[in-house]
């Protein structure tokens, strides 16, 4: 008997096993071919194992979710039919495409008089995934290309009057042009959707157009009904603002979670530490009075409540494709009083025995590590982050915000050095993008043309350091690069007490920061929660800088790949 | 997992007798009866839930269209399944050249509802969202799997077609069915990685 098992286990061609345990988990073998597999695995551990793989595998695939089609297909497909038979006085034919899709044009057209504000956010969610799949990483208010930097120059080019004109401050001669440079860039892009084979909903194309009638209107977005995702709930105003600025069009189609000010990204071990901070991260949240619009949130995606603008708290998960296309990563944007997000980064992180990195942009401004962060994260509950101006036009005591901006734009030229002063000597310069921004830090040693530009007389730093400088070879700086990037945040008042900020490398020296202060202006972050690469392991934050974490990332650029 | 086939042919036989003479409400039976399961299967094969509702529609419709011409040698429902799965493929290999799409858009919805659900406490943080990462690259495996792969491991796995009748719905012979099964679930085990391992 052993004999005759013997000989049909040798007909089992190993490199058929697994067609034989596949058909056997189907009970699609012959009873010689059973008898023969059923024999190898009483006596192969591997063959077992990998019957036990394939079963595995076929379990997780039978365990996706269903979905149930879409509830006016029925009514879509016998309304057809029977307008056919009637009109046609034929036999069942088949309507022609353009038929079927013109009623369900004016199907979704009616729907869409009670979705106002949904549809107009979907569609941006939809032009930003046709227009940049595939995409390797989120963008996250970032500049990346020679284009974007181009943009930014010729930005702190303009004269005075379109600086003004910049800050939003006169906007009937830029209106128009505006208006047409958004209509044809979302003329491109509907057709752009038509042309691609796949059907923009009809209710997109509606919401567009009511979206560019609003616009032309003049109109404030309704942030009263609901539905309506935050930062996208200001996207009308939000685009002129954007183009006033001199942001390229490709800007709001390709981003996603633009006009965010903060970006966390935190990076964990494995997906057990991932899923460990993404609890506290949610517990963190829940304590700070925002689970009350989570459900919404969550079920939405695209709005917080009735009253969601600017001054509202709210947290949203992004989903992937849409905002993101790493399924590895967890992502969500938070809007929270700026003196949270540093508790927020604290409580998600964990101890400093855990292994994870941390990476926070502010801005230009980047961080790497737990230190670094926590400085620069210190940095925004501070008044800088609070002056509504720009870093540049706050840094000095005693004086309110806009007083720069406004002899700025009379055209008096602006002594930053004197207004901005340097931090202590012994903190090296850490140019943020050599060409365009610096945050603090070459007292006495400017080695950039740019430096060079603000004048070589300064004075003795006492606390403040980060400001704007000047683009290479221009005669005064700028925040408009800096206001392009930190998007929306609240103007809180000029009277906001004054905090020091503590040190860090190129970011004001000073005391420790106070507790947060909950009237503080709400500030928009994204966090990012990412798995290490596998092969890769994070390490502690308290490592030193470039040991076991991804290297900096230069400013503007788009990050690598994790 | 069971064939769902079989059971149901003659009921389907009848409704399509009623529906080759002209009997509108014999075909919203049968479109109501397989809408949710072309769908699924289209979803599936081609990726993206709004393609999905087209290509379910126009299977619906040329259904209709080509009933005077079914003859009942095969069931309804590997009739209606074959014009299903022919018009994805078709999609998928036109929207292959446009863009790619993926699955696990919807199935991360599955995370957030996961957390959303009352009870989510403390002493269990990773169980939903192991299970909501798991889909998410089940999906994606799938969604990466050779087109004709990818469809008999639908046909079969999801919506539970034996292989006479995923060889029916595909045209192809039933030696073929199950090369491409064993294969498609060696490719999606190699995919899954970890996911897959019998003690993962």
């Amino acid at each position: 008997m052993r004999t005759r098992m013997g000989k049909r286990m040798a007909k089992i061609n190993p490199d058929n096993l697994h067609e034989y345990l596949s058909a056997y988990l189907d009970d699609e073998l012959t009873e010689a071919r059973r008898a023969e597999l059923e024999h190898l695995l009483a006596t192969d551990a591997s063959a077992r194992a990998e019957l036990e793989a394939v079963k595995k595998t076929v379990k997780l695939v039978s365990s996706l979710p269903r979905r149930r089609a879409p509830a006016h297909l029925l009514d879509d497909l016998t309304a057809q039919v029977e307008r056919q038979l009637l009109v046609d006085d034929e036999a069942v034919s088949l309507p022609k495409r353009g038929y079927r899709r013109s009623v369900i044009s004016l199907l979704a057209s009616a729907a869409l008089v009670t979705i106002t504000v949904g549809g107009g956010l979907w569609v941006f969610f939809e032009i930003g995934e046709q227009t940049t799949q595939p995409r390797p990483f989120p963008q996250v208010a970032r500049m990346d290309s020679d284009e974007d930097r181009s943009t930014l120059k010729a930005m702190s080019r303009r004269p005075e009057p379109e600086l003004e004109q910049a800050k939003g401050r006169r906007k009937d001669a830029s209106a128009p042009d505006d208006r047409a440079e958004y209509e044809a860039g979302l003329d491109a892009v509907t057709e752009v959707s038509h042309s691609r084979g796949r059907a923009l909903k009809p209710s997109a194309v509606d919401a567009a157009t009511a979206k560019k009638e609003a616009l032309a209107d003049g109109e404030r977005y309704d942030r009263s009904s609901g539905g309506a995702l935050p930062q996208r709930a200001a996207m009308p105003a939000l685009l002129k603002e954007k183009l006033a600025a001199g942001a390229p069009m490709s800007d709001f189609v390709r981003h996603r979670f633009d006009s965010e000010s903060v970006v966390l990204d935190l990076t964990f071990s494995g997906p057990p530490d991932r899923h460990a901070a993404f609890d506290r991260l949610t517990t963190f949240l829940n304590q700070r009075a925002i689970p009350e619009l989570r459900e919404y949130a969550i079920m939405h995606f695209v709005g917080v409540g009735p009253a969601v603008g600017e001054d509202t708290k709210f947290f949203i998960f992004g989903r992937s494709p849409d905002n993101y296309t790493d399924p590895r990563q967890q992502q969500l944007l938070v809007r929270l009083p700026a003196g949270d997000v540093l508790p927020m980064m604290e409580a998600v992180v964990g101890a400093p025995s855990d292994r994870s990195d941390v990476s926070v942009a502010v801005g230009p401004a980047r961080a790497q590590g737990r230190d670094e962060a926590r400085q620069l994260l210190a940095y925004v509950q501070g008044d800088a982050w609070e002056s509504g101006e720009g870093m540049a036009w706050s840094l000095s005591p005693g004086e309110a915000p806009g007083d720069d901006a406004r002899q700025l734009a009379a055209g008096r030229r602006a002594d930053v050095s004197q207004r901005a002063p340097m931090p202590a000597p012994d903190r090296a310069k850490r140019t943020i993008a050599s060409e365009e921004v610096s945050l603090g830090g070459q007292r006495g040693a400017p080695t950039s043309e740019s430096s060079a530009a603000l004048g070589e007389s300064r004075a003795e730093p006492p606390e403040l350091g980060v400001r704007m400088i000047g683009v290479a070879g221009e005669q005064r700086p700028t925040t408009q690069p800096f206001d392009a990037l930190r998007g929306s945040v609240s103007r809180p008042s000029p009277a906001t007490p004054q905090r020091a900020a503590p040190a860090v490398e190129g970011v004001p020296t000073g005391d420790a920061p106070g507790p947060p202060d909950q009237a503080s202006s709400l500030v928009t972050v994204v966090i990012r929660l990412l798995t290490a690469p596998p092969g890769e392991t994070s390490t502690p934050s308290t490592a030193p800088a470039g040991v076991g974490i991804p290297a900096r990332q230069p400013p503007f650029t788009q990050p690598a790949d994790r | 997992m069971e064939a769902p086939a079989r059971t149901i042919h003659f009921e389907d036989a009848a409704l399509v007798g009623q529906i080759q003479a002209g009997d509108v409400q014999a075909y919203a039976h049968l479109v109501s009866k397989y809408q949710d399961k072309v769908f699924n299967t289209c979803w599936r094969i081609c990726g993206n839930l709004d393609d999905a509702a087209d290509i379910t529609q126009d299977a619906f419709l040329k259904a209709l269209e080509s009933i005077g011409s079914f003859r009942g040698a095969s069931s309804f429902y590997t009739w209606l399944f074959r014009i299903a799965v022919n018009l994805a493929l078709s999609h998928r290999r036109k929207a292959a050249r446009i863009r790619c799409e993926t699955l696990d858009g919807p199935d991360e919805s599955y995370m957030l509802s996961a957390w959303n659900q009352k009870g989510r406490t403390a002493d269990d943080p990773t169980a939903r969202t192991d299970d909501a990462e798991v889909r998410a690259h089940v999906a994606e495996a799938l969604r990466t799997l050779d087109e004709q792969h990818r469809a008999a491991i639908v046909l079969r796995d999801i919506e539970g077609f034996d292989y006479d009748q995923i060889a029916e719905i595909l045209n192809v012979p039933k030696g073929t069915v199950k090369s491409r099964i064993a294969r498609g679930r060696q490719a999606l085990r190699e995919a899954l990685g970890p996911y897959a391992d019998a003690d993962g």
